[in-house]
């Protein structure tokens, strides 16, 4: 089980640190060229949101406590990524065009966008106010499987349902089409 | 509340940045509750879990209501585990006079919750909570064929001795 203690967060940043340090260097097949690089950089831009994505859940399910530590850690690790990353997407995008493409060029920009929508749209992570994400259904045994019976009769949508929104419908269609033989 | 067709809407889905969610975030809603969730615990799911927020205008262009869903994990004792859709809050513009526009916002979440989960992208239940007090929102969700599932309200000791219900509607198709 993943824990975002201080401690815990800095073996992940300092993992990271490490990659993109042997990665620069050359170290390793990983980074043997540019497409390898990209695609490095790439994962580790991923690996970087999903664990804050993780680490701000966590805290907002009352699952691990807010330390303003932690927060600074991630922050900092991610503005040094971002530096990083997008410096080789700009290296990249000056060769592309030239004399060739770089597979993984896509790749590290779409993680590229991802990671500055997580840096620039910031949230501090605290703990919900919503009653069902703070207490569950709180149930003994004999309300749970009362729940469950309830939930088993429920009725399905009408085998004729459409969506009334017109991109709903668009996508309804698509959808169908697609399991029509 | 109107019964019967849900008032045509136009819905546009926003991000955080923008100016809509800033529109809506200085909505002066009666109920304290409601801008506390929209400008603390929606900006939490929509940066890290999978919210989304809509916007709705009606047909003179003028913005009547928001909504939001999330594919979550609260209520996995009853979905098998997987993720479901959940709908985290939505309201309508309290400024102006509601035209039913609360059935056709429910009414397009729940349609985006059906694609969802047609597509396989979470379980087939969506879920949702709502204070007992919001007496015309538990009246809107029934109408709309949510169903409560827990066997009685349950007490939320933080929100002043308020209790609580959790709704819920299958949104797979009939074969």
């Amino acid at each position: 089980m993943l824990t975002f203690d201080l401690a815990d967060v800095r073996r992940f940043t300092a993992d990271l640190d490490a990659r993109m340090d042997r990665c620069d260097n050359g170290e390793g097949m990983e980074c043997a060229n540019l497409d390898g690089t990209l695609r490095h950089y790439a994962v580790v831009c991923c690996e970087f949101c999903e664990r804050v994505r993780q680490w701000g859940r966590a805290i907002f399910y009352g699952q691990a406590a807010f330390d303003p530590e932690v927060e600074n850690l991630w922050l900092d690790e991610g503005v040094e990524l971002y530096r990083r990353a997008s410096g080789l997407w700009e290296y990249r995008q000056e060769l592309e065009g030239e004399c060739f493409v770089v597979q993984n060029g896509a790749a590290l920009g779409s993680a590229l966008w991802r990671l500055e929508l997580l840096l620039t749209s910031w949230v501090t992570p605290k703990l919900t106010i919503a009653p069902l994400a703070r207490h569950g259904v709180a149930l003994t045994p004999a309300a749970t499987e009362e729940v469950q019976k309830r939930v088993d009769a429920l009725p399905p949508l009408p085998g004729n349902w459409q969506p009334t929104d017109p991109r709903q419908r668009t996508l309804f269609k698509k959808l169908q089409n697609r399991r029509s033989p | 509340m109107a019964h019967g067709s849900p008032v045509p809407l136009t819905a546009v889905l926003i991000g955080l940045d923008s100016a809509e969610f800033e529109a809506i975030s200085g909505w002066p809603f009666a109920d304290p509750f409601v801008k506390r969730l929209l400008q603390e615990d929606i900006p939490q799911r929509v940066q890290f879990g999978n919210c989304k927020i809509w916007t709705y205008r009606d047909e003179n262009c003028s913005l009547v209501g928001f909504g939001t869903l999330d594919v979550c994990s609260d209520c996995r004792d009853f979905s098998g585990g997987y993720p479901h859709p959940y709908i985290p809050l939505l309201a309508i513009n309290p400024t102006i006079k509601s035209r039913g526009y609360g059935t056709s916002i429910v009414r397009h979440l729940i349609d985006e919750a059906a694609l969802l989960a047609l597509r396989g992208l979470c379980h087939d239940v969506l879920f949702l909570d709502v204070y007992t007090t919001s007496e015309k929102a538990v009246r809107v969700y029934a109408e709309c064929g949510f169903a409560a599932i827990s066997p009685e309200p349950i007490l939320d000791p933080q929100e002043g001795g308020k209790t609580y219900i959790v709704m819920a509607k299958r949104i797979s198709i009939a074969s």
